[in-house]
Formats: structure tokens, C-alpha cells, sequence
């Protein structure tokens, strides 16, 4: 085995003991419902998320046959599809471009500290781009069969990546004629089994759901934001600021790469106008495509700016220390069961874990109605002006800081 | 050229953009009785009655079909209540409100009850109400009224995997439980 092998192998390994250091803790509602799809996958336990999640739950579900707990299956799952994401990015790099190139990017992604959300936030997104990044080495390696099966079981663990999909799709059409028959097919082979899936599950409820989950993301979830985030403000912070570097890869234009720059392009576009601010794990992918855009640049001092986005990296890991989620942490402070809980986050958390009534704040009148003649604890994720409050500062980047008050 | 200066324009401020309403993964959707809840009590919190009761009258068919469903004096004591801004009375009919629709949807999943799916929606909604009744519920109401929604999910059984881990429908089950139900529901 070659050096930079071992050293993958080795960095990767330690990476693992790091994550599984950390206990399954709930990043928030969404990897609840994915946790109770594995338990008993059904259209309206997910509800109001659509179900979309076939891949996941399978899977899910093979590891909690072992495990016969469906939160620490979770983790396990999501968290290893992480762990494993920059081995991927290298394998996919050494072939499209060359070995230091390979190793720049999987240095660049494996100390990002998006790297650290992906893999503890129990979430669908770790497991669609680890299988997207598997799906694109297959793909780059001419194995257009097992490139398409890998690519339907990313999708259906995540399809909020579609706009990728269409955009590989299209490339495909374009430049890889040839492949574009093998991919399809065997994509569809993929398609039709998890579809079925769903289907022998819930019929025809599946679809009504779909239907209703698509307007309800477009006109209110995927639209609407419970804080004062923008998409400015989430690009453009201090961990980011070494991808000022990108604009050498629009000068230094590298055929190899131009499925990766219309990745880019495209996803920033989609994230900016479909995607909610509220979530800075919707940077991820742009960030990983990002880190293989610029390994193509980084050849000449390649030592000094990997060590730059080192430092930068290993810095932005700095200041978290909790391994709890900010929720999970709320749960075990709360001492006092005759307050009511009004909140916008972890709203069904809070209901399976803790005793307290919790009021939904989307209702905005008969919560401030209920805080006039009751008492009231309050979470947010808006720092209160004027109130004593606690703070439960969050695991890594994105977590949000969460504020009590009561 | 012209167009791509718009493109850089309009991708400026979707960058700078911040989404305007608030949102929820918990909320019980679309629903005309928690609309109409929302409204009055926006009304009530300015203590303005004259607009609380206004928003009555626009849900006034809506509340009419639930008097008949669950609590025949809904309507009229809603009303009333309203009109001798009498806040405490509000909040109790505004809950009984949502106590009705409880009622409906657990009418409903009794009804559908082999028809697994739609009887697994009307239940799903009925434990959104419940989740808005709730935090005006003692303890041991909502302690008893959350076992009783549970166990009416727990009756319509499930389908299963390929009939694999299919349990049957149990009707008479259903029927005691959602007797245990009402009896909370009517007592508010």
C-alpha cells in the first residue's frame, strides 16, 4: 500500500474514534422523525417531512436489527456515511485529476468543520453525499451500471439533492453520450425498488403527501425562517474565508473538472433561492465540490495554503465543547414541570422527552395570549434583549445557539 | 450584458434576502378552526373586541357545523363571550373548539377504521389538536386524554411490511378509548 493510503487510512480511523466518541444526540425534529421512520416507517409519522427517505430507512433498519435502537442506528449510519466522505473525495480526485490533488482535497474536507455537523446532526444529508460522491468515483471509473444503482440509493436517502441529479443528468446528455444508457437504466432499476417500497407501505397516501409536502416546502418550510440568518451572512463568515480562492478556479479553467464547476454554479443558485437560511448544513455540498474545485489550483505552494485552511479549519473547531445537542441539554436542565414551553425548535423533542406541555411560537397569538396568564418558559435562538437567560451553546458550526428564559 | 448585471442584481439580494414569516414543522397545517383561533385572539391580546368579533362572524359557519358536532352551545357562548369581553370565557370556548375538531377526526378514524391510511390521517390530526388543547389541560387530563388518542392510533392495528408484523384493526378497543376521550373533551 502506498504512503498517502495509509495515511488516509490511518486519518480516517482516527476521525471515527473522535466522532463515536460523541453519544446520538438530536440535532432537532427532522432526525427524530427520521429516527421513528426507522422504527415504523410511515408517510404521516414523517409528516409534515416527506418521506422520502427509502434508502435511509433500509438501511437504517438492516443496523437496528443488530442494534434494536433505532436513535443509535441512526447515528451510526449517518455518522460512518461522514467519516467516510473525504476517503470518497480522495478516490474520486486521484482519478479525475492527480494524487496531490487528491490529497489537498482530502485534507481540505476532512479538517472542515462542516465535516463535524455532517456527521453528528443524525441527518439525511451525510448519507445522500457520501452515496452522490461513491456514485461520481463509479461514474469516473466507467462503471456506468453501478454508478446508476449508487446514485438512486443517494437520491432516495436525500432528495433535496435532485437539482444535482438534473444538473448530472444534463451533463450527461451533453459530454458522456455514451454512459448515459448504463447510468439511466440501472438508475431506474433503483428508482423502481425504493418507489415500491414506499408504495407497498402506503399506497396512494404517499403521493397525496408528496403532493402536499412539495407546496407546504415552496410557501412555507423551504420559504419561511425562524431567525434573522441570510445566505450573506452564512457564506461570508471567518471559516469560509479561504474560498476567496475559488475565483483562481474561474481563471484557471480545468476541463476535467466541468461537471464539478456546473455542480457548483447550479447548487449555489438552487441554495440561495429554494433553500432555507436557517440551515447552514445546506452549505455543505457547495463547500466539498468547492474543496475538489480548488485542489485543482492549489499546485504551486500547495503546502503553505493547505496548511492556511488547516489552521483556519482547526480553528473554527475551537469554542465547541459540549457533546450534547443545545435541546437534549435543555431537557435534562429543566427542573420545573408546571411551566409550559413555548418554542420553534425541537417542538416534538421536547414533547416525547420531557413531562411539560410545549407550545408551538408559529402561533403567534395564543402564545403571547398563553404568556399573559401563565407561566412560561421560553427557547430561542434569538438572543433575549433585557431577560436573564441561559445559553446552550451548540456542538459546531450551524448548531445553533439556543437562549432560556423564563 | 444587461442581463447579466440583472442576474448579479437579483443574486445580491436573494444573498442579502431574509425570509419574512416564521414557520413550523409541528403545526397542525391548514386548518380553519386554529385560523380563526389565531385571529380572535390577536384581537383579544389588543383588546380589541370589536375586530375579535368581526373574525367571529367570518368563522361563524365554521363554528356553527362544530356547535352541532360536539357542544351545542359553542356558538352562542362564543359569541357572548366575546361581546362581554369576557377573556377567560374566550379561552374556554376557543379550547372547546378545538376539543370539536378532536372529536370529528377521532369520529372519522372510528369510521375509517379498515381503511388503514385514512383512518392513520384523521388520528394524526386529532393528536395536532390535541397538542394545541394541551397546555390548558391539568395534568392528569392531558396525562389520561394523550393515552386515550394513543390508544386509538394503537387500534387501527397496521398493514405491515408484506402482511409481515400486520396487526388487525381492534374496533371495540378503538370505541373504548375514544369514549375515554369524549369524556375529557366534554368536561372542558
Amino acid at each position: 500500500m502506498k504512503y498517502e493510503k495509509i495515511f488516509i487510512l490511518i486519518t480516517t480511523l482516527c476521525y471515527g474514534i473522535y466522532i463515536f466518541s460523541y453519544p446520538p444526540s438530536f440535532y432537532n425534529d427532522d432526525s427524530l422523525f427520521l429516527t421513528r421512520g426507522i422504527e415504523h416507517f410511515s408517510v404521516i409519522d414523517f409528516s409534515p417531512h416527506f418521506p422520502g427517505y427509502p434508502a435511509l430507512i433500509i438501511m437504517g433498519k438492516f443496523i437496528n436489527l443488530f442494534l434494536h435502537d433505532a436513535k443509535m442506528s441512526l447515528f451510526i449510519l449517518s455518522a460512518s456515511c461522514a467519516i467516510l466522505t473525504p476517503a470518497v473525495v480522495f478516490l474520486l480526485v486521484e482519478n479525475i485529476l492527480n494524487k496531490k490533488a487528491a490529497i489537498i482535497s482530502f485534507v481540505l474536507t476532512l479538517s472542515s468543520p462542516y465535516l463535524l455537523n455532517l456527521s453528528l446532526t443524525m441527518l439525511s444529508d451525510s448519507i445522500g453525499l457520501f452515496f452522490f460522491f461513491v456514485g461520481l468515483y463509479f461514474f469516473q471509473i466507467n462503471k456506468d451500471k453501478t454508478s446508476g444503482i449508487i446514485f438512486s440509493i443517494a437520491l432516495f436517502s436525500r432528495p433535496a439533492y435532485l437539482i444535482l441529479f438534473i444538473v448530472g443528468f444534463i451533463y450527461l446528455m451533453f459530454y458522456k453520450k455514451n454512459s448515459i444508457k448504463n447510468i439511466f437504466i440501472f438508475f431506474m432499476i433503483g428508482m423502481i425498488f425504493f418507489l415500491s417500497f414506499i408504495y407497498i407501505n402506503e399506497g396512494l397516501l404517499y403521493l397525496i403527501e408528496a403532493k402536499r409536502f412539495l407546496l407546504g416546502h415552496f410557501t412555507l418550510w423551504g420559504t419561511g425562517q425562524n431567525s434573522n440568518a441570510t445566505w450573506f451572512s452564512n457564506i461570508f463568515i471567518f471559516s469560509n474565508m479561504l474560498y476567496i480562492l475559488l475565483i483562481l478556479c474561474f481563471f484557471n479553467y480545468n476541463k476535467n473538472l466541468k461537471l464539478y464547476y456546473s455542480f457548483f454554479i447550479v447548487y449555489l443558485f438552487w441554495i440561495i433561492f429554494a433553500q432555507n437560511p436557517d440551515n447552514l448544513r445546506h452549505l455543505i455540498p457547495l463547500i466539498f465540490i468547492a474543496n475538489i474545485l480548488l485542489s485543482s489550483v492549489i499546485n504551486k505552494h500547495t503546502v503553505l495554503f493547505t496548511f492556511c485552511f488547516l489552521i483556519l479549519n482547526i480553528h473554527s473547531h475551537l469554542g465547541y465543547s459540549n457533546t450534547l445537542s443545545p435541546i437534549e441539554n435543555i431537557i435534562k436542565d429543566i427542573k420545573d414541570k408546571n411551566r409550559v414551553i413555548i418554542t420553534n425548535r425541537g417542538i416534538e423533542i421536547l414533547r416525547k422527552y420531557q413531562e411539560n406541555p410545549v407550545i408551538d411560537k408559529y402561533y403567534t397569538n395564543s402564545t403571547t395570549f398563553y404568556t399573559h396568564y401563565n407561566k412560561t418558559i421560553t427557547i430561542t435562538t434569538s438572543k433575549p434583549k433585557n431577560k436573564k437567560h441561559k445559553i446552550y451553546n451548540g456542538r459546531f458550526i450551524g448548531d445553533h445557539t439556543y437562549y432560556l428564559y423564563k | 450584458m444587461k442581463q447579466i448585471k440583472l442576474l448579479i442584481l437579483l443574486l445580491c439580494i436573494a444573498l442579502g434576502a431574509n425570509n419574512l414569516f416564521a414557520y413550523s414543522y409541528a403545526a397542525a397545517g391548514k386548518e380553519p378552526t386554529i385560523d380563526s383561533r389565531e385571529k380572535i385572539l390577536k384581537f383579544v391580546n389588543q383588546n380589541d373586541f370589536t375586530e375579535a368579533i368581526n373574525e367571529f362572524t367570518k368563522a361563524k359557519k365554521n363554528y356553527d357545523y362544530l356547535s352541532g358536532l360536539h357542544n351545542k352551545k359553542l356558538i352562542t357562548s362564543l359569541k357572548t363571550s366575546i361581546e362581554t369581553k369576557n377573556i377567560k370565557e374566550i379561552n374556554k370556548w376557543l379550547n372547546i373548539s378545538i376539543a370539536a375538531e378532536i372529536n370529528r377526526r377521532l369520529d372519522g378514524g372510528l369510521k375509517n377504521i379498515k381503511v388503514y391510511n385514512v383512518s392513520k390521517v384523521m388520528l394524526a390530526k386529532a393528536n395536532k389538536f390535541f397538542r394545541l388543547l394541551e397546555p390548558s389541560l391539568s395534568k392528569e387530563k392531558r396525562k389520561n386524554l394523550s393515552f386515550a388518542i394513543k390508544n386509538c392510533i394503537k387500534a387501527i392495528g397496521n398493514p405491515g411490511l408484506f402482511g409481515v408484523g400486520a396487526k388487525p384493526a381492534n374496533k371495540d378497543d378503538f370505541i373504548k378509548h375514544q369514549k375515554q376521550a369524549l369524556e375529557i373533551l366534554n368536561s372542558l
